[in-house]
Formats: structure tokens, C-alpha cells, sequence
């Protein structure tokens, strides 16, 4: 496709996987990894997943727009399921430390954030060797705000360093 | 398509898929847990090993009232009573859901009823099924059927467990239990009555006792509206300041109460009637027990 093609159409011309260095394909899969941060620490605060999706956004988001989409994506998706986790965390401790029973509902709810957690581990594994790979992956919703953010129409007056360049395919 | 439009979309089919979620999650956890968590998720073992220790609380602080008339007046009530409180079904009531969280029959608590001496407008049930009614109370009531109609709600908070679900709540199961593993001494069993004596339960457990209760006077042969009429003699025993009253619950109001319990007899006396069962009065001479209650004076605070 040519570069004229490409302008009238309105797209824009994601770097190839073999364009992006490796480095940057490993630093976007961690951005999916972020989700177990707790579970490294050990602690049952869903919070603090969240806290290390964010941190490594910062971190990343002026690097590499490659890494940077992948990063704001995993924080993006993540924020729901940890706000649903941490609903239920809250829920437990009420249960506990106030002696209530637990109800009907709750087991429902536990059903719903665990049903919801599986298959966000899946998506997310799937994001993650796509980063890993080199390619982009749109989490729906997700996806979509994280590319317009980094490749969007109004992308291209954020840009502050040359690593956000598109770089021509090599050999060319 | 703009990319507003587009992404609204994706909003949709996100919002969706996690709806579908929410709704499959909900038909397995009804599948999973079809008989629900019983509303009191407490050992009955709690409820018979607290009987003992809150009866000689009871018996130790109050003057109990044990004269062969209000001792014969209390029999001719639980007479009548007794048999239809074992009878009326978990569901019944019929109008709502939340009764069918009562106690399934063979699993209710056999009734003790105890009479206080004391100018106090109030009655309370301890965990295992001892109903203990003021005499002030009993002063306030213009006939027996009422004091039959404020008993049958107590029995519905105690098939219900109210008073343990309550005490749960305020003091947490763990002390609870610790009482009867017998850590904590007589002030423990103290503070435990002085809590059992003033518990609110809310709003929607008197609604669903004063539901149960109106069923259990029906089932009982006892004119279901004697229900509504306690309520009243309560109301008016105090004008100025029903605060006062500890029998009755700021956060369900009494007008409320009266005039759904009168709805509630209507349709009672009517599924009673359609059933073949009348209504006859209980044979006690009610002026006669009032009599001989202990004259107390007037309450000093």
C-alpha cells in the first residue's frame, strides 16, 4: 500500500513485528503481567495490581508507542476487574469481622467476579504473546481507547521523543 | 460509523458479555445453593446453650410474677397457642418472601413464657424460645387476646431467631460461642440480657413477625385483629413520648404497623373463615388477672 493510499484512507501504518526490537516486545508483554503483581508480593489486595498496571504505564507510556499501547490497554482493562475484586475482598471482610452470615447473593457475586477474572487471565495471555510476538491485539473497549490514545488522530502533537516515530521498514 | 459511535458500540458489547456473565452466574449460584445459607448461619447448639445461662440472668435481676392466676391466665393462652405455632407452615404468612426464612417446624423452640414485674412497657425473647413479658405491658392491654397477639409476636421472633441473629450482629458470634465455652463469667451473661432486653431487630423482621404472628392468632383460633388492637393500646398507653417505649421500634412506625396488621387480619380472618375455623375467646377473666398483678409504682426513669 502506498503512502498516498494510506493518507486518503485515513489509516495509519503500524510498525511490522520484525520492526520492533525485541526489548520493546518484552517490556509490552510485561504490561499484561502487571495483573499477578499482588499475587508476587502475596498479598490479597487487589488494589495493588492495579497501582503496578499504573506504575509501569508511567513508566512506559513515552517510550516506545508500541509498549505504550500495550500498557495503557492492560491498565485499562484491568481497572473493572480489580474494582469487582475488590468489591468482593470488602465484602468478605464486612462477613468476617462483623459476624454476618453469608447470603445468597454474595455466592453469587463470587461466581460472577470469578467467572469474570478467568476470562480476563485468558484474554489477557492471549494480549501477552501477541505483544510478545510483535503484534498489536485490541482488547474490545479497551483496545480501542488505549490505540486512539497512542495512534489516534490527535496522537501526533503528543509526540515528544523520536522513539514514537514510525520508523520505515529496514532494507527498504 | 465515527469513532465515537464505534467505540460506544464496543461499549455495548462489553457491557453485555459481562451481563451474560452476571446472569449465568446467577442461574449456577442458585443451582449451587438452591436451599440459600438458613438467614441465622448459627449453631442451634448456641441458641439451647444460652437458654440456661440467660433464664438464670433473668430469674437472678427481675422479680418474676408466678401467682396461680397470671400462672393459669399464661397456661389458657399457650394452650391455644402452642399447637398452632408448631403447626403454621415456614411459608406461611402467604404474603411475603422473608417468612419463609422462619424455622422449619420440627426445628422450632418449645416456648417458656416468663412474667416480669416491672413498670416497663416491654417484652423480649431470649434465644431459645423464653418469651418474658413486663407487666407494665400487660397493664396496657384492655383484654387477653391482645396479650395472646404480643406473645405470638414474640414466638415469631423466636421461630424466626431474631434474637440471636441480632445479638450476632452486635457482639459477634466468636463471643457468643466463648460464653459457652464458659471464658467470660456472670457480668458477660449481665451484659448479654441488658442487650436482649432493649434489641431492635429493624424494620423487616417486625414486619415479617408481625406477619407471622397474625397468621399464628388466626391458625390459633384467636380473632387475628386483637393483633392490630395491642398495638394500639400500646401506642395510646404513652402519647407524649413513644420513644419511651422500648417495645416499640423507631425505624418501623407504629401507625404503619397498625395499619398493616389490621390488613393482615382482614385477609387472615378471611382464609380462617374460608378454612372453617372461628374464632372464640380465650376463657380468662382478663380483670381479674390485672388485679391481682403486683401494684409497682409508677416508673422513675
Amino acid at each position: 500500500m502506498s503512502s498516498e493510499e494510506t493518507a486518503r484512507q485515513g489509516a495509519i501504518r503500524l510498525p511490522q513485528p520484525d520492526e520492533i526490537p525485541e526489548r520493546e516486545k518484552e517490556d509490552a508483554m510485561a504490561a499484561y503481567l502487571m495483573m499477578f503483581a499482588s499475587l508476587a508480593i502475596g498479598l490479597p489486595i487487589p488494589l495493588f495490581n492495579l497501582i503496578a498496571s499504573f506504575v509501569y504505564y508511567l513508566v512506559n507510556r513515552k517510550s516506545s508507542r508500541f509498549v505504550a499501547f500495550h500498557a495503557l490497554q492492560a491498565l485499562l482493562s484491568h481497572i473493572p476487574v480489580v474494582l469487582l475484586n475488590a468489591g468482593l475482598v470488602a465484602w468478605l471482610v464486612v462477613v468476617l469481622v462483623t459476624g454476618l452470615h453469608f447470603t445468597g447473593g454474595f455466592f453469587w457475586y463470587l461466581l460472577f467476579v470469578l467467572a469474570l477474572n478467568i476470562a480476563y487471565i485468558v484474554i489477557s495471555i492471549i494480549a501477552l504473546i501477541h505483544a510478545r510476538k510483535g503484534r498489536f491485539y485490541y482488547i474490545p473497549l479497551f483496545g480501542r481507547l488505549s490505540f486512539s490514545r497512542f495512534y489516534g488522530p490527535k496522537a501526533e502533537a503528543r509526540q515528544t521523543t523520536a522513539a514514537w516515530e514510525n520508523r520505515p521498514p529496514e532494507g527498504t | 460509523m465515527s469513532a465515537r459511535a464505534r467505540l460506544a458500540r464496543e461499549l455495548a458489547w462489553v457491557l453485555a458479555v459481562v451481563a451474560a456473565i452476571a446472569a449465568l452466574a446467577f442461574g449456577a449460584a442458585r443451582l449451587f445453593f438452591a436451599r440459600p445459607v438458613p438467614a441465622p448461619d448459627i449453631p442451634r447448639s448456641l441458641d439451647a446453650g444460652l437458654k440456661p445461662l440467660m433464664l438464670k440472668q433473668i430469674r437472678a435481676e427481675n422479680r418474676l410474677v408466678e401467682t396461680p392466676v397470671v400462672t393459669i391466665a399464661v397456661a389458657a393462652i399457650m394452650d391455644r397457642l402452642a399447637p398452632a405455632y408448631a403447626a403454621v407452615p415456614a411459608e406461611d404468612g402467604g404474603v411475603s418472601k422473608v417468612a419463609s426464612k422462619a424455622a422449619s417446624k420440627e426445628e422450632r423452640p418449645t416456648i417458656e413464657v416468663l412474667v416480669i414485674d416491672s413498670p416497663m412497657i416491654n417484652a423480649f425473647t431470649v434465644p431459645g424460645g423464653v418469651v418474658c413479658v413486663y407487666t407494665g405491658l400487660m397493664k396496657t392491654l384492655s383484654s387477653v387476646e391482645e396479650l395472646a397477639a404480643i406473645l405470638a409476636h414474640e414466638m415469631s421472633h423466636a421461630a424466626f431467631r431474631d434474637p440471636l441473629t441480632q445479638l450476632a450482629r452486635n457482639v459477634g458470634m466468636a463471643t457468643l460461642a466463648s460464653v459457652l465455652t464458659g471464658g467470660k463469667g456472670e457480668t458477660f451473661a449481665q451484659g448479654l440480657l441488658a442487650d436482649l432486653v432493649s434489641l431492635r431487630y429493624g424494620r423487616a423482621a417486625e414486619d415479617r413477625a408481625d406477619e407471622f404472628a397474625i397468621a399464628l392468632l388466626a391458625k390459633a383460633g384467636i380473632d387475628p385483629a386483637s393483633y392490630g388492637s395491642a398495638l394500639s393500646r400500646i401506642k395510646g398507653s404513652n402519647p407524649k413520648d413513644l420513644k419511651l417505649l422500648r417495645y416499640l421500634d423507631p425505624h418501623s412506625p407504629i401507625d404503619e404497623r397498625i395499619r398493616s396488621a389490621g390488613e393482615r387480619a382482614k385477609a387472615a380472618a378471611a382464609k380462617a373463615a374460608a378454612a372453617g375455623l372461628k374464632a372464640r375467646r380465650i376463657a380468662v377473666d382478663w380483670r381479674k388477672v390485672l388485679k391481682t398483678l403486683p401494684s409497682v409504682l409508677e416508673p422513675t426513669d
